[in-house]
């Protein structure tokens, strides 16, 4: 009995917080959350808050990354159960409103390519698509590959979009599509990897692969032209090419001495050169 | 005619052997068996979440079988069906009750605190239905003699039922526990993360089945979730079968050097 | 020692309490969006549109039907001759198997949505040369595999008691094996199958994690060789993105609402078939 009452009593001090909060959590896009998970891994290595800033109390440096998707970013600052947001599109008026003293930062600047399999059949006829043409693929107006040109198998073009959840989702819709729906038939990846994926492993896909993942996975995906704009570093700084995102941590209120550690290593130089090595577009 | 249903029944059987063994070989013969440190974070919080959610589950459970099956007396039907009727949940409701009860409205955020009691209501219903067949089993002679030499129920309950449950409560328990252990859905939205490590009860864990999760939605890597597979499928199934023998064997050797201390 | 006794009312009382405001928050929530959005539209509704207000979950509800079906119709037979197997056929080691067989009951199910993928998504985008090998019938295959160890528990148990009773009755009449199979134990042990394919039905309409690794998660209207969502797929997919309080946080939890019903229904159907099968 005694054992017991110590064990409860215990667990309870386990739980009634400490005063320094020692790890930081972050929720939301799974393009952003590998960025932030290596920058967090770089300040780890430092092992303990004070080894940093020398106030601090020495406890571990923990950084809690937790993918779901841009919308579960907003979400989660709104409800409260998460310290940033990370986010991969903008935030509207409306979100911004319904969080308390809203904050954000921007690490960089994602683009969504439109990428098709090395052996998919549009490549034997151009290396460049029109909104127009995409629009008629998404909506599903084209629904084989030679509706699109007769030239080409009879085979359906499979879309891969992401979910609602996706703050590429919502990018694409606006830039692209306008009004025109994409159609139901679509495979919705829950995520920009798994949309990736489905891209690298079968020969009929089309879909709006992020470019930092189309950087990394370098002749699995094949990028096209868009209007005749290619997807690179300069067209998405200058605008030329238009289809781009960005990639934002959002907050709620100050930040604490640990939150101001974190994002000060975010945008210095090698937190951006890590942005950078994963394929993204660095800094503002 | 009589051929046909020979030949079907054997037929079926060896289908059905052929399934069991890809079940249970194909993880290890697709894993890469690259063990880091995600892994072993995930394990811990697999181990950590099982114990929890066996305790919170556990004792809730126990309670309610015991009052069923001794303090009441027309046997509520009402409790029995909504027991039943909760059994029957998808993990994902539950999920979503426990990130607005504990989450959301008792601000436990997300952590494992929040996971190991959704998580232990998940099970409450299945260790309860057990424990009632458990108790049920004791020999009603045992009980009536009891009651009859004017001890209190609850003197009964410590020298007489626990005793002779204990190895089939801890087998339950156990069982219930590895149950819990593969659970997804209820931990996503209520404490597991993508990456960061395990801390105490108030923080958010990782877990080796939303690892597998994650590893495959997103597309990151096939082989590794294959692993993590391979080592949720040995902890929870070294769970299943060895449990009572191990309890067994651990009361035996009680009872034995009991016996010599007697002497 | 009375304390023992308040300790276990407590808890007993917590354990009821939790129930009940699980009952009533699902009942409650669940019914919050019919206030202004009307039953016919969500039930009958084919399009999912929560931004813009329109939510029909026609397409769930059969991507869910269809995979159970189908779970069914694959596992009802499977476990019906395994049973005949084990206790005819293989007579020596049958509760070694047995104990095997309901080890598959402790597999995770995102285990099984893995393998599943892996293998018959896979498998059908090389091996039938489909483009995208995410089915609903991929589903339901997987699905009858998960739920083949409970219905074989249901029906082993019930055509083993069934056999006890009956066979030294058979010797004495000196029929053979398969006739005695055929015209006496298979028609007493309906009761036995069809409780065994409730049970396995409900199983697989409440699994989540399983099926949408392999389903595809479109939100059309499902037929055997499209992508489909099961409801519970559904919920636990966007669940993410819905705030609490919203229109779409709504819809979602009328969705979950209406799983628990059908649920509960096939539960009634269970006890009731429970029932007539303990008369037998």
């Amino acid at each position: 009995m005694k054992k017991i009452m110590i064990g409860l009593t215990l667990l309870l001090l386990m739980g009634c917080g400490k005063e320094f909060k020692n790890d930081i959590n972050f929720t939301g896009s799974s393009t952003l959350a590998p960025v932030i998970n290596k920058i967090g891994e770089e300040l780890s290595q430092n092992k303990t808050w004070d080894k940093i800033k020398k106030d601090l109390p020495k406890k571990n440096i923990e950084l809690n990354v937790t993918s779901g998707g841009s919308g579960l970013g907003v979400k989660s600052l709104i409800e409260g159960t998460s310290d940033f947001g990370m986010v991969s599109r903008e935030v509207s008026e409306s979100e911004k409103n319904k969080i308390k003293d809203y904050k954000e930062f921007k690490l960089g600047t994602d683009a969504l390519t439109i990428s098709v399999n090395p052996q998919s059949p549009i490549l034997s006829l151009t290396d460049d698509i029109s909104y127009e043409q995409l629009r008629n693929i998404f909506s599903g107006n084209y629904k084989y590959w030679d509706d699109l040109d007769s030239s080409l198998e009879h085979k359906e073009i499979i879309v891969v979009t992401r979910d609602l959840s996706g703050g590429a989702h919502k990018v694409f819709q606006k830039i692209v599509m306008g009004d025109e729906d994409v159609k139901d038939d679509v495979i919705q990846a829950p995520s920009m990897g798994a949309l990736t994926q489905k891209i690298i492993t079968n020969k009929y896909t089309i879909g709006y692969v992020s470019f930092g993942l189309a950087n990394q996975n370098k002749g699995k995906v094949v990028p096209l032209k868009v209007n005749g704009v290619v997807p690179t570093k300069e067209n998405i700084i200058n605008g030329s090419y238009n289809i781009s995102r960005p990639l934002l941590l959002i907050a709620s209120g100050n930040l604490s001495d640990t939150e101001t550690i974190f994002l000060n290593l975010a945008t210095s130089n090698n937190g951006l050169k890590i942005v950078e090595n994963l394929g993204f577009i660095p800094g503002k | 005619m009589e051929k046909i249903i020979k030949n079907l029944s054997y037929f079926s059987l060896i289908l059905l052997i052929i399934i069991v063994s890809i079940l249970f070989i194909y993880p290890f013969y697709r894993a890469d068996f690259i063990l880091d440190n995600k892994i072993f974070s995930a394990m811990i919080g697999t181990f950590e979440i099982g114990i929890f959610s066996m305790i919170f589950g556990g004792i809730l459970a126990i309670s309610t079988a015991i009052y069923n099956v001794f303090y009441c007396k027309k046997r509520k039907k009402v409790l029995s069906a909504i027991i039943r009727c909760s059994a029957g949940i998808p993990s994902i409701l539950l999920g979503l009750f426990g990130y607005h009860f504990f989450v959301i409205k008792m601000s436990l955020g997300r952590c494992m605190l929040s996971s190991s009691l959704t998580l232990g209501i998940m099970i409450f219903p299945y260790i309860e239905i057990e424990l009632e067949r458990c108790f049920d089993e004791v020999s009603k002679d045992l009980i009536d003699m009891s009651e009859s030499l004017g001890v209190s129920k609850e003197y009964m309950l410590v020298k007489l039922i626990f005793p002779v449950c204990r190895v089939e409560i801890l087998n339950i328990l156990t069982l219930a526990s590895g149950f819990a252990m593969g659970a997804t859905a209820p931990i996503i939205l209520t404490g597991a993360i993508m990456y960061g490590r395990t801390g105490g009860l108030m923080k958010p864990f990782m877990a080796l089945p939303y690892h597998i999760y994650i590893l495959t939605s997103e597309g990151i890597s096939v082989e590794g979730a294959f692993t993590a597979s391979s080592i949720l499928l040995v902890m929870v199934l070294l769970l299943n079968l060895g449990a009572k023998k191990i309890f067994n064997f651990i009361i035996n050797f009680q009872k034995n050097s009991r016996m010599s201390k007697v002497k | 020692m009375k304390f023992i006794k308040w300790t276990i009312y407590f808890f007993t009382g917590i354990s009821f309490i939790i129930l009940l405001f699980i009952v009533l928050d699902t009942f409650m929530e669940g019914t919050k969006l019919f206030r202004y959005y009307s039953i016919h539209d969500f039930i009958l509704g084919e399009k999912w549109h929560p931004l813009k207000n329109i939510v029909g979950i026609l397409p769930f509800i059969l991507s869910t039907l269809y995979t159970g079906f189908i779970a069914v119709l694959i596992s009802l037979p499977i476990s019906v001759f395994v049973s005949i197997a084990l206790v005819f056929y293989v007579k020596y080691n049958n509760k070694l198997m047995m104990t095997v067989f309901r080890t598959m009951t402790g597999i995770p199910s995102v285990i099984y949505g893995l393998i599943g993928f892996a293998i018959i998504v896979q498998g059908f985008e090389k091996k039938l040369n489909m483009t995208s090998g995410e089915t609903i019938i991929g589903g339901g295959i997987l699905l009858s595999i998960m739920v083949i160890p409970y219905s074989l528990s249901a029906i082993f148990e019930t055509i083993r008691k069934l056999d006890k009773k009956y066979i030294e009755i058979s010797k004495s009449m000196g029929v053979s094996k398969e006739y005695y199979i055929c015209k006496l134990i298979l028609p007493k042990s309906i009761y036995g199958i069809i409780s065994g394919m409730i049970l396995s039905f409900g199983r697989a309409v409440g699994e989540t994690m399983a099926v949408i690794m392999l389903i595809g998660n479109s939100k059309i209207m499902p037929s055997l060789f499209s992508k489909g969502e099961t409801l519970s797929g559904l919920i636990a997919l966007e669940m993410g993105s819905a705030e609490i309080e919203s229109f779409h946080y709504y819809a979602l939890s009328s969705a979950g609402f209406f799983l628990i019903i059908i649920l509960i229904s096939i539960g009634f159907l269970f006890e009731y078939f429970l029932k007539r099968n303990q008369v037998v």
